[in-house]
């Protein structure tokens, strides 16, 4: 039964929202740790303090994370040996929209070099994401279901809906430029080439049940599209390249202000840009938007053929209101806009082993703006070795502790950067959680230090 | 040598080996934790509600296409349903009415004298030109076939000698002469010893008509003889001998006037009374001039008609005692009644007889069986009487027809009519385990005057009963529309009710394995009362369902 199938549907897909903790956007540790690359993707305007990089390939920055407006305990509750799915539980801790974020990294390839004032790089690289936002009032319904005494006579808006599944590669070209000595800009250029993408548009059903007999009333403006490889046959791996007809372009920009010393800020904006999908696309869009489609039932006798009960029929009505509903498919090429990110950024540098700082960043995603604030602090043992705690505070969580330890030991740089790492001994609590690994090979000028001299370039005033 | 991590101290490090091992301890707390075949949900199912059937009945909906003929309203919409019987044929005249062959022969012994003139012999001789068995006569008949022929012979051994033969009966239809033939008997030198002669006429063109009082007697013809002889030389051997014979073949007739004698047809017919045809039992009581038995003829055949019927009787085959016989006139009156037949001036013309029978017993068997058929076995009696001086007048192709019809207005006063019906059943069982329970709620809005209680029974192939739908006592579904006053005993105001029938897992789990649905309904008007059914009336029934999902089992 169809009803059946769209309920388990609803909880393997809230069970995945669940599961798929494995990334999120932990880039704000790199604004706190000194020396790495990489962090030009974030800060555009970051000048690295080496001459010149390559990052080794694939493992040259891998990242993987998620955040979430819920954790574990908000679905289930161990009893014993049982796992208890209590439904008022689940909704007592529902915020009015539940969103998932899931972003990936794969850095193939990364280099950069100084030249005088300005420096280049240039890395490729894929990009996953997943982004998706669910109304408080749509998973009720799932819960509930439209019989239930919650739904039966009251129209319910399942509208705010949103999903955008995105997996592109990023040829990116970066630039940055001391304007002065307290003043460096710098942007990014990226071609994209998308791979696969699923998105909505709208997903917005208002639906009513009637109480007596359970007449359904449905107003519908759906617009779903995809872009998947394969679909037109069996899936291979060649399939998961690049595409050439998914072109697309994203630029960043941003500046870093060294006020003195101790104190420097940036501003950057990342990633905007957009694709456009052309290879296999599909669109599914509501034939009659907004418009009211009114089900009472068949025809008794259409449950019956030959002189006899036709049990496929239950399924005919089914697949009637789907009809009904009326979404037309098309096969039309459609833009995706990439999620942005803007970060406002500042740290203070006590002494030069010790520095404080704060990170402001929103991610500007369809049907939801991802703010989260970041209090860092930064233990810098000359360049050899740099240590991070921080903690980022998020809608969903206020305490998810951080910690990033990056050192060179030579030309070879690793660091790992892994955003509420208490997350693995209270996953049941977190609701987001990230890692993030770096291996480069930085190459430096050859500066003699006096016995204090810190690392920071000193500023000319 | 020095560490690389100088900060890190052993303290420290063992720190991190604990780490380590909680963060391992909680990975296993993780594997438990995302096993969800521990998964539990206490206490609560999605419910999902569906609309599955809106149907909206007029009275001609529940009649299948062939019965629609059936259906008839009034000028104010009131209902009938009429069964007419097949429409029943007898044998056409000429196949059981008939023209016997005839045959005649008659000598005359001639006795000639010496002349020396012409001289000429004149005789008679008459033959039955059909029996008068049964009394039968025939006045006239026109011949549309048949074959007269005359033979004979002499011994006249005249030079010159001539046979004039007049049949006064036979009379050609154009001219209106009797039929008259002349054979030539000269027989030069005497030299043959018989002269014979023969001739055949082709009676199409003639008619037949007999007046008793010249021909003779009843059915006879006549034959009137002339032989001229003229003078010769030749010996004269008298006595001499004439011998006439002949018959009258393969004769068909257009028109038959006189009396055909007495004949008999049978009638035979069942007539399906189709809206009992699921009844298995209860009572149906109808108003006044409700039932209408109508008898029709169309007669071809200008004879007195008697019908008479050996058996009327209705059936059914569940309520005792099955059988019933109908009296159109009353019990111990013998089920006759004579037809209307054309009268010569009418002869070819089909003469109808409407005969309606609004006082048989129809309404008293319609209570006590609720019939699902009725039989008649009549014979229709030609010439009953059997009065040969009738007057019958036929044509060959002349016949009798005849057809009966009931027609019940559905003016009725139903007791818990019990129809029952049976329908192949086959759920799948793939999704059984996840529902919780199933409630159907069953709205209906009902403008007939009728109650109506469902029960639906799940069988296996042998019609065993695995589960019933209700098991609530009260499963009366639909109640009946409020009733206004006589005459019009119009409802007046549609009665509306809802019921839920709902059934749990274990139950759906006894009838996914049934293959056969009994459906028994009761039917009765509103309060068992009297009530008429106009052609406005409808039934809407809206069916929807609502299921408790069992996710635990997904």
């Amino acid at each position: 039964m169809k009803i059946i199938n769209i309920s388990k549907g609803v909880l393997i897909l809230l069970l995945l929202i669940m599961f798929q903790q494995l990334n999120a956007q932990n880039e704000r540790s790199l604004f706190f740790l000194p020396g790495i690359p990489q962090e030009k993707y974030m800060n555009p305007a970051a000048f690295p303090d080496n001459k010149f990089y390559i990052g080794i390939p694939i493992l040259s920055s891998m990242k993987v994370g998620l955040e979430n407006t819920f954790n574990y305990e908000d679905f289930f509750t161990p009893v014993g040996d049982s796992i208890y799915f209590d439904r008022d539980h689940f909704i007592d801790n529902l915020n009015p929209e539940t969103s998932l974020n899931l972003d990936m990294l794969v850095e193939y390839f990364s280099a950069g070099f100084r030249l005088n004032d300005n420096y280049f790089t240039f890395r490729i690289a894929d990009n996953g994401n997943v982004n998706a936002t669910f109304t408080k009032e749509t998973l009720l319904f799932f819960l509930y279901g439209n019989g239930s005494d919650q739904y039966l006579g009251k129209e319910v808006n399942l509208g705010g809906n949103g999903i955008n599944f995105s997996f592109f590669r990023e040829y990116a070209l970066g630039y940055s430029r001391k304007i002065n000595p307290k003043l460096t800009v710098g942007m990014n250029m990226k071609y994209l080439q998308g791979i696969a993408n699923v998105s909505t548009n709208d997903l917005s059903v208002s639906l009513f049940t009637d109480s007596v007999d359970y007449t359904i009333k449905l107003k519908s403006n759906i617009e779903i599209n995809t872009s998947l490889p394969g679909v037109n046959g069996g899936i291979e791996s060649a399939d998961f390249m690049p595409s050439s007809d998914n072109p697309g372009f994203a630029f960043d920009f941003g500046a870093e202000y060294q006020f003195n010393e101790k104190l420097s800020a940036t501003l950057g904006v990342t990633n905007i840009g957009f694709i456009n999908w052309n290879a296999n696309p599909k669109n599914y869009r509501s034939s009659h938007p907004d418009e009211e489609f009114v089900y009472e039932g068949f025809e008794l006798e259409e449950y019956f053929e030959d002189n006899a009960f036709n049990s496929g029929a239950l399924n005919n009505a089914l697949d009637s209101i789907a009809d009904e509903i009326g979404v037309v498919e098309t096969a039309e090429g459609y833009r995706t806009a990439v999620p942005s990110w803007l970060n406002i950024n500042a740290n203070y540098r006590f002494t030069p082993s010790h520095q404080a700082g704060i990170l402001f960043q929103n991610r500007f995603l369809q049907n939801q703006n991802w703010s989260t604030l970041t209090l860092a602090y930064t233990y810098s043992l000359k360049d050899k070795l740099h240590a991070m705690v921080s903690n980022t505070f998020s809608r969903s969580s206020a305490i998810a502790p951080s910690f990033g330890v990056g050192t060179n030991l030579g030309p070879l740089q690793i660091f790992i950067i892994n955003e509420n790492f208490v997350a693995p001994f209270s996953y049941r609590k977190a609701t987001f959680y990230s890692l993030h690994l770096t291996i480069n090979l930085v190459f430096r000028d050859k500066v003699t230090l006096a016995p204090e001299e810190t690392t920071t370039p000193a500023l000319e005033n | 040598m020095k560490p690389i991590l100088p900060f890190i101290s052993v303290k420290r490090s063992l720190l991190l080996i604990a780490a380590i091992f909680v963060f391992m301890m909680s990975c296993n707390d993780l594997q438990d934790d995302l096993d969800f075949s521990k998964l539990v949900l206490p206490g609560w199912n999605p419910e999902y509600a569906i609309p599955l059937v809106n149907s909206e009945y007029a009275v001609t909906d529940f009649f299948s296409d062939e019965n629609q003929e059936f259906i008839s309203f009034d000028e104010d919409g009131l209902i009938s349903l009429i069964y007419n019987s097949s429409t029943l044929s007898s044998s056409q005249a000429q196949d059981f009415f008939f023209l016997d062959d005839r045959f005649f022969n008659h000598v005359f012994p001639l006795f000639v004298f010496p002349s020396s003139t012409a001289d000429t012999i004149t005789g008679e001789f008459s033959y039955s030109f059909y029996s008068q068995t049964n009394n039968q006569r025939i006045d006239t008949v026109i011949f549309k076939d048949g074959a007269y022929s005359f033979r004979g012979k002499t011994n006249l051994n005249r030079e010159n000698a001539e046979l004039k033969l007049t049949i006064p009966e036979i009379i050609h239809r154009q001219t209106n002469q009797p039929l008259g033939l002349a054979f030539n008997l000269s027989n030069p030198g005497g030299q043959q010893e018989w002269v014979n002669f023969e001739i055949s006429v082709n009676l199409a063109e003639y008619k037949l008509v007999i007046h008793p009082e010249l021909s003779g007697g009843a059915n006879r013809i006549r034959v009137l003889s002339q032989l001229i002889l003229q003078p010769d030389a030749n010996p004269n051997l008298s006595p001499y001998e004439l011998e006439i014979s002949g018959d009258m073949l393969y004769m068909k007739y257009s028109d038959f006037y006189g009396y055909m004698g007495y004949y008999d047809f049978q009638f035979i017919d069942t007539v399906k009374i189709d809206v009992f045809r699921k009844s298995i039992g209860g009572s149906v009581g109808v108003g006044p001039q409700a039932l209408t038995f109508i008898v029709e003829t169309f007669n071809e055949v200008g004879v007195p008609i008697t019908f008479e019927a050996q058996t009327i009787q209705a059936y059914s085959p569940f309520t005792p005692p099955y059988y019933e016989d109908i009296y159109l006139f009353g019990p111990g009156i013998p089920n006759e009644f004579d037809i209307l037949s054309p009268t010569p001036q009418q002869l070819g013309q089909s003469v109808p007889t409407v005969l309606d029978f609004g006082q048989t017993n129809f309404p008293e068997v319609f209570l006590s069986l609720a019939p699902r058929e009725f039989y008649y076995d009549f014979t229709a009696l030609l010439n009953p009487g059997g009065d040969s001086t009738a007057q019958n007048v036929v044509q060959d192709t002349s016949k009798l027809r005849f057809r009966t019809s009931l027609e019940f207005k559905l003016f009725v006063e139903i007791d818990h009519l019990v129809i029952q019906d049976t329908l192949d059943f086959n759920l799948s069982a793939s999704t059984i385990d996840e529902i919780d329970y199933l409630t159907c709620r069953i709205n209906t809005e009902n403008g007939f005057p009728f109650d109506a209680s469902v029960q639906i029974y799940f069988t296996d192939v042998n019609y065993n009963v695995l589960d019933s739908l209700i098991y609530d006592d009260d499963s009366r579904i639909i109640a009946g529309g409020e009733v206004g006053l006589p005459p019009m005993l119009r409802v007046t105001k549609p009665s509306t009710k809802m019921t839920d029938v709902t059934m749990t897992n274990d139950r759906l789990r006894k009838i996914i394995s049934a293959e056969k649905l009994l459906i028994r309904a009761g039917l009765s008007t509103t309060n068992n009362n009297l009530a008429k059914v106009y052609s406005d009336y409808s039934l809407r029934v809206k069916v929807g369902a609502k299921t408790g999902i069992n996710l635990e089992t997904n």
